[in-house]
């Protein structure tokens, strides 16, 4: 009994060793101890795979461990809170999704949202999702053309998404307001899984889904996809057509990638950018891309930061547009 | 289509080898021991095994988890038993006669009884999963934005009505629901009571809430009296043959804990929670030994550990057949599905019938594994006990700490862990039930969100409560509830 106080004792007290330990910063040569890796969102959920997938990759060429430590919360904000409060040593990096931090800044989903333009440096792009629409399988409708006739009979039509603090929910006001429709949106949160199957039960008429997320239930004869609003069709579901195909210019999707707190030293971005992009183009994150449907997309440190700027952009005027601009 | 006897088939071949039995086994253990240490739980399990998983192949993944799921999801009995902290949501019913019961020395006794009433309703539920899954997943695609708003409202109404004080059982689930409503709101994503403060925005995290409500309050409860001065509870070790068979002889019990688990449990999420809310609310209102219960009666017991792990099929079930993970613990498995390419979904059981049904045969292996580990450190957990308080409460303070901290990784939720150990010491003092208030906490998001939704379907019209079949029976039966003291009153006066 007493030893397995003593026991628990002693492993709480590593624990907290562990924990609290600091080593000596010194810039002799970078990296020369761990890197942490902070990941807004759970374990095993699809931020979490490409940062851990990156992770490895990056561990390879850095020659020190990536270390990733989840700090979910606020659609990704508790994380960059915490890496924009770090040392900008290069020590410190979080996986950064530019859509997300463009709708908290503009929406003020927080008053202490962090600003993607200033007080991030960002070291490149690596996955972007692209967003589609999938309706009911026996829906009388099978492509954009006769679903947009059909919402411009009935409007109000209610479809699904994420609510306004996602980017699906976006997708859908970006795509109303383009093709001059008019949607009711209503918010299943948490899993867009759970507006899909609205969907398929018949509560909305369609959900905002990406093509991988749909996949099942579209093979199991539950919904159908009209399209996907990517630039080409993808590798994983080549049957799906785009809305460019179908004459519809429109290409929305959420992307993932990495960044650094501003005012990183510029040799420590190269090597962290090199890096990334080692590890984006290593054959197991490839294999990856293509086997779980995730989409690939690859931006340097330099176009990541002008992406950065044109998401910004869009998403003031969006939710200016919408009447939800809170600044 | 998947059914019992291919599952076999298919399913036996790719478990039954040295490395999945002992990755079963050792998902088993740690699961036992992460799933019953206090304010350690489920989602700690598996989530701190998943990154050990992204190089192993799918059966062997799940061979961990799977099993450390169901052993963790069990675990959380026994801390709700022993130390009055329940791991999860589900466990938050059998705190109120466990607690008791270890109170009155019968800790063995409890624990044996929450082991029977787990196994019979998880293998059920097993059996169900494999036999009906499509059937489950229908009408889970039935259930709406209706439904779900009247299935918590009526969990929630039961529980506050079954509590000794109406009133007070009233108001502790109303401060839930307001504690529920912190974080930005569902449909326009606007900051409530969060302070400016980027961990609030998603709402309270419900472990460092629920262990500071039921387990550090305990601790400064205990903390009031000299503790080295403070008698330790001789526990009896009953024998776990009668603690079995017991459970077994109140069939009636289990038989309707069984249905309602298996009814509800289709709800991802909440549907092992409302399930073990209502099998111990229905047992306190019908059961043969109704005046009992609250006081460590074995039937609050049996009644909500059955009714909880018959919910855990169907939940597993839903979550496989939609992609909709229903809490965090089911959220983090889904990951391991996406990390081995397999997409949750229908398909899941015509395109992958061999990981189905591996992790069928796995969840059953981990129920069974489980009773024998339950069992074989009955007479450990229950000596533990023993252990003065004077070493015990350091312990359990530090595991909360961690518990806390370690379930995002965050600071904050320290701080909530202490601010709600607080909250719950008050409560505790001034006799008002800790149970309501982290279920409306619990329930709170999902009744708004559903409600909510609800009404934008109908274009703020609420006569489609009324108008669907299972929301306006669950609805009037709530009225009902309520109204119940107020006619039989009246009943009485006619005589």
């Amino acid at each position: 009994m007493h030893t397995l106080v003593r026991g628990l004792v002693g492993a709480t007290g590593l624990a907290i060793a562990a924990l609290s330990y600091q080593p000596d910063v010194a810039q002799a040569a970078y990296p020369e101890r761990p890197i942490t890796m902070l990941v807004g969102f759970g374990a095993g959920g699809g931020t979490d795979i490409v940062a851990r997938r990156i992770g490895v990759e990056m561990e390879k060429s850095l020659g020190k461990p990536v270390v990733v430590i989840n700090k979910d919360g606020g659609g990704g904000l508790v994380s960059w809170k915490e890496l924009v409060a770090a040392k900008p040593d290069g020590y410190t990096i979080a996986m950064f999704l530019p859509l997300n931090a463009a709708i908290q800044k503009h929406l003020e989903t927080s008053k202490t949202w962090v600003d993607p333009l200033k007080e991030v440096r960002m070291l490149g792009m690596v996955n972007e999702d692209a967003w589609g629409i999938a309706v009911k399988a026996d829906a009388p409708f099978n492509d954009l053309k006769s679903f947009a006739a059909w919402l411009k009979a009935n409007p109000n039509a209610k479809v699904s998404d994420g609510g306004p603090a996602t980017a699906y929910h976006w997708a859908w006001v970006a795509f109303m307001e383009r093709f001059g429709l008019k949607l009711r949106t209503v918010t299943y949160q948490g899993a867009t899984a759970a507006g899909i199957k609205a969907a398929a039960g018949g509560e909305v008429v369609a959900a905002g889904a990406g093509a991988a997320e749909a996949e099942s239930m579209v093979s199991a004869g539950m919904v159908k996809m009209l399209g996907i609003s990517a630039e080409k069709r993808l590798d994983a579901a080549p049957a799906i057509p785009t809305f460019k195909e179908q004459g519809f210019d429109f290409v929305f999707g959420p992307t993932r990638g990495f960044a650094a707190p501003a005012g990183t030293p510029e040799e420590i971005v190269k090597t962290l950018e090199a890096a990334i992009r080692k590890a984006y183009d290593s054959a197991s994150f490839q294999a990856h891309l293509r086997s779980s449907g995730q989409g690939g997309f690859y931006l340097s440190a330099k176009d990541s930061e002008t992406y950065v700027r044109k998401v910004d952009d869009e998403f003031r005027t969006l939710i200016e547009k919408a009447g939800m601009l809170r600044k | 289509m998947l059914n019992l006897s291919n599952a076999l088939t298919i399913g036996l071949p790719l478990v039954l080898t040295p490395t999945v039995i002992g990755l079963t086994l050792l998902g088993t253990f740690i699961g036992l021991v992460v799933g019953s240490l206090p304010g350690l739980t489920a989602t700690m399990a598996v989530a701190i095994m998943i990154p050990l998983t992204y190089s192993m192949t799918p059966q062997e993944s799940f061979a961990l988890l799977v099993p450390s799921y169901a052993a963790a999801t069990f675990g959380g009995s026994v801390g709700a038993i022993l130390i009055n902290i329940p791991g999860t949501g589900a466990a938050i019913m059998t705190t109120i006669d466990g607690y008791a019961m270890r109170k009155n020395g019968e800790a063995g006794r409890a624990i044996g009884l929450a082991i029977a009433a787990s196994l019979v309703g998880g293998l059920v539920s097993a059996l169900f999963l494999a036999t009906f899954a499509p059937v489950a997943a229908r009408w889970a695609l039935r259930l709406g934005a209706h439904e779900y708003f009247a299935v918590a409202l009526f969990g929630l109404g039961f529980v506050a009505y079954i509590s000794p004080s109406l009133l007070k059982g009233l108001l502790a689930g109303a401060l839930g629901l307001l504690l529920g409503c912190v974080g930005n709101d569902p449909v326009g994503a606007y900051p409530r009571f969060t302070f400016d403060h980027a961990s609030l925005i998603g709402g309270m995290t419900f472990v460092p809430v629920m262990i500071g409500l039921f387990g550090l309050s305990e601790v400064f409860v205990a903390l009031e009296g000299d503790l080295s001065a403070r008698d330790v509870a001789r526990q009896q070790i009953h024998g776990i043959a009668r603690s079995f068979w017991e459970a077994l002889r109140m069939w009636p019990t289990m038989i309707r804990s069984t249905v309602i688990g298996l009814l509800i449990g289709v709800m991802p999420g909440v549907g092992p929670t409302i399930a073990a809310a209502l099998g111990y609310g229905i047992e306190k209102r019908l059961g043969r030994n109704r005046e009992a219960m609250g006081t460590g009666a074995p039937e609050g017991i049996v009644a909500p550990e059955t009714a909880n792990n018959a919910g855990t099929g169907g939940e597993l079930a839903v979550t496989m057949a939609f992609g909709i993970p229903g809490d965090a613990v089911t959220a983090v498995m889904m990951g391991a599905f996406l990390i081995h390419g397999l997409k949750p979904g229908p398909t899941l059981f015509v395109s992958n019938p061999d990981v189905v049904s591996a992790i069928f045969l796995l969840f059953i292996a981990g129920n069974l594994l489980f009773a024998v580990l339950g069992i074989a450190s009955l007479r450990f957990l229950v000596k533990l006990l023993e252990t003065p308080p004077r070493y015990l409460m350091p312990i359990v303070i530090v595991l909360c700490v961690v518990g806390a901290y370690a379930a995002s990784n965050s600071v904050f939720d320290v701080w909530v862990l202490i601010v709600f150990g607080v909250v719950g010491y008050v409560m505790r003092k001034i006799d008002m039930p800790i149970a309501p208030m982290v279920l409306g906490f619990i329930l709170g998001p999902l009744i708004e969100d559903n409600l909510r939704r609800a009404l934008v379907l109908d274009d703020g019209w609420p006569i489609g409560f009324l108008t669907r079949p299972v929301s306006a029976v669950l609805i009037g039966l709530t009225v009902l509830l309520f109204l119940s003291p107020v006619l039989g009153r009246f009943a009485g006066r006619k005589q």
